[in-house]
């Protein structure tokens, strides 16, 4: 009996070791990707259908960074033609919904809409608005579930659970390389368990000091066969932006 | 002649279809931004006795900047109507904004031709009054024209953003009302109406050029609920006519009326998880009597200008919008909109109104379901019902609109509109458009 309770005790132990060892795999991972102050980049986002047509979508993206991950962002489509200056203003809250705002230019007009529907789809690609508009750090649980290679880079296997409503997934696993921490495959498992999405990453950059970027990100649906991918380019941080370039007022002027 | 002038904006057309730019560089730190659409669209009218509508437009936004601290803005609009020039908007010319744009975090101002929105609603807004509208090239959904104005804003930061909004309007801009050939034209045509300036009559000496005033105030509270106080002073938008003089034939010249008014309201728009709450509240205030003439019934009527008060009134709009997200399929929602619009002289007859305002206790109801997809599919329903005409007096009044739009190619983007009223009530502003059920086809290339 005594064996017993020392077993079920070293288990539990254990179990928590690894999930302790998950949160501080995604503190790092996280780490990576704060300390910008401020970023501006333009996105060309390529929508792929299962017959393999392609379209283009641009547009130019601006983020504060703020405390406890209340960031602010902007993205103002750039192309195509018809919707050029319709921009979208996010409120990050780490608590609960976001608050957003669209801007339409050919009514002039800044229309509130709501950010709980985190699993639709970003301007019609593979990208929810879960994956784009923050992944903050404490809105997942998160455990290290392996350990595995990745195109020949030695990766944990993390995996994280939301812990927020409406989400259109149950868990997503990260290959997370152990050496930089960086991020370069992650599978999304949908409600009904199983595997939706893959999403990878190209080559990372350091911007600064310890702050990285990829130049490419891929979503590929194999439910659907549809893909997205995400080019940046033209990156800038650090450039002084403050609390007013994100306002409803700044969404009727264009962005640089 | 007509043949010419198609020819030459064919050739305009092609050209502008293929100047796909968006930045220019112009000396050091100047830029360029330009953008604009061209666009045909075609009206059919199945139950009416007049000539179907074939318009072809245009826009071109031009915005020249050194990146910050001010923009000057230029964009004109081009309207040509084939068959009723009446229609056309070429000279002279249209300009949607003609400003100047001064800015920092803490103060704007504007000041040229310029575009406003207080919009908060799908349907009829109550509070978005400040633009003119042009009433002759779409009576159903009428283009903004553009004010000479200036707007400053002032912004203080407590919690958050509070902005204050100062307007001076120094000139009124007359409306553009629909004329005898115009398929919306609501007198018998021996009542012409006439969009001449000369003709018009407005309450005070300084005529157009009294000045007219608005302050906004605007914030964020709850931390999800934007609510924006606001005070007006100056012309109605919309006239009231009156019966001015006869013409040479012994038809009726029908002129406008300008009165001045108070407006003060708000605006509201929230949202609470999937729910997007809104609504605009409007009070009304008639600072003058009003000479108008009855509405004619017919040819050989005979109705004389009468001079009376208009009561103050509250006029609003409230509603919500829900969104179910991917509900059949996977990446298609589908978008739900109910408002209510109302008026405290809901039940006041239309010739005591003093103006056009048809929608005083109706409801309205929206749908829109979105593919999401890489072309932008969408199709929206909606439909505009008098219920307390249904429920008073048995009579119905409904007005309703099925689109459906897609983009084509990047820089085509293709709508198909239907529209039609059926109406019983012989009293509502709108019977005289019974039989105006219109479809719509329209073409735009954006660049």
């Amino acid at each position: 009996m005594r064996h017993i309770l020392v077993l079920m005790l070293f288990t539990t132990l254990s179990f928590a070791a690894e999930k302790s060892e998950g949160r501080k795999i995604a503190e790092k991972v996280d780490a990576n990707n704060r300390g910008f102050g401020d970023e501006t980049v333009h996105t060309t986002m390529y929508l792929i259908s299962a017959r393999g047509d392609t379209v283009v979508r641009k547009t130019v993206n601006m983020t504060l960074e703020r405390e406890f991950s209340e960031d602010y962002s902007i993205i103002q489509f750039l192309d195509p033609p018809d919707i050029k200056g319709t921009g979208l203003l996010t409120y990050q809250n780490p608590a609960g919904d976001d608050q957003q705002w669209l801007y339409l230019p050919e009514l002039r007009r800044v229309k509130k809409i709501s950010s709980a529907n985190k699993s639709g789809s970003f301007a019609g690609s593979e990208f929810a608005y879960e994956d784009i508009t923050g992944n903050t750090l404490n809105k997942f649980t998160y455990e290290k579930t392996g350990d595995e290679e990745y195109e020949g880079i030695p990766c944990y296997i993390l995996t994280k659970t939301p812990n927020y409503k409406n989400s259109g997934y149950t868990k997503i696993r990260m290959w997370v390389d152990k050496e930089q921490f960086l991020t370069h495959r992650m599978e999304y498992i949908d409600r009904k368990n199983s595997l939706l999405k893959v999403q990878t990453f190209g080559e990372w950059k350091e911007y600064g000091k310890g702050v990285w970027r990829p130049d490419q990100i891929n979503m590929e649906n194999l439910q659907t066969q549809k893909k997205s991918s995400l080019i940046f380019k033209d990156r800038k941080m650090n450039r002084g932006l403050k609390e007013s370039d994100f306002t409803q007022r700044r969404l009727e002027r264009l962005i640089h | 002649m007509k043949k010419n002038i198609r020819s030459a904006l064919l050739g305009l057309v092609l050209t502008h279809a293929t100047l796909y730019a968006n930045e220019y560089r112009l000396g050091d730190g100047y830029f360029l931004n330009v953008r604009g659409h061209v666009g045909f669209e075609y009206w059919a009218f199945p139950e009416a006795d007049v000539d179907d509508i074939s318009t072809l437009f245009g826009n071109l936004d031009l915005r020249l900047h050194p990146r910050e601290k001010w923009e000057i803005r230029l964009h004109p609009r081009l309207v040509v109507d084939f068959e009723n020039s009446d229609r056309s908007r070429v000279r002279p010319p249209l300009f949607d904004d003609l400003y100047f744009n001064y800015y920092s975090s803490k103060f704007e101002v504007r000041a040229g031709y310029q575009i406003f929105s207080w919009k908060t609603v799908e349907s009829n807004s109550p509070a978005d009054f400040l633009n003119q509208k042009d009433w002759e090239e779409d009576l159903l959904d009428p283009e903004k024209l553009s004010e000479l104005a200036v707007r400053a804003r002032l912004v203080a930061y407590m919690d958050n953003e509070h902005i204050f909004e100062f307007y001076l309007i120094p000139y009124h801009r007359p409306a553009m009302l629909p004329r005898v050939d115009n398929p919306y034209y609501f007198f018998p045509s021996s009542f012409m109406i006439t969009n001449d300036r000369n003709e018009h009559q407005y309450a005070y000496d300084m005529g157009a050029w009294m000045p007219q005033g608005a302050a906004r105030y605007s914030s964020t509270y709850l931390d999800f609920l934007d609510l924006s106080l606001f005070y007006f002073f100056g012309y109605d938008r919309f006239p009231g006519l009156f019966e001015k003089s006869s013409d040479v034939t012994g038809n009726t010249v029908v002129a406008h009326e300008y009165r001045p008014i108070m407006k003060t309201g708000l605006t509201f728009q929230g949202v609470l998880g999937s729910w997007l709450l809104k609504g605009e509240v409007v009070a009304n205030n008639h600072l003058e009597e009003v000479t108008q003439m009855p509405p004619p019934i017919s040819e050989t009527d005979n109705p004389s200008n009468r001079t009376f008060e208009i009561d103050p009134f509250v006029a609003y709009t409230v509603g919500f919008e829900y969104t179910l997200y991917s509900l059949l399929v996977q990446n298609h929602d589908v978008g739900l909109i109910l408002e209510f619009l109302g008026d405290s002289d809901f039940n006041t007859p239309v010739g005591d109104l003093g103006s056009f305002r048809p929608f005083r206790s109706h409801v309205f109801g929206g749908l829109r379901y979105a593919w999401n997809n890489v072309s932008d599919r969408s199709v929206l329903i909606g439909g505009m019902y008098n219920y307390w005409e249904a429920i008073e007096n048995g009579e119905t009044e409904f007005l309703y609109q099925a689109e459906f739009s897609e983009r084509l190619f990047k820089h085509l983007v293709v709508k198909i509109r239907f529209s039609d009223l059926v109406i019983t009530n012989t009293r509502s502003q709108l019977y005289s458009f019974r039989d105006n059920m219109r479809l719509d086809a329209e073409a735009l290339i954006s660049f």
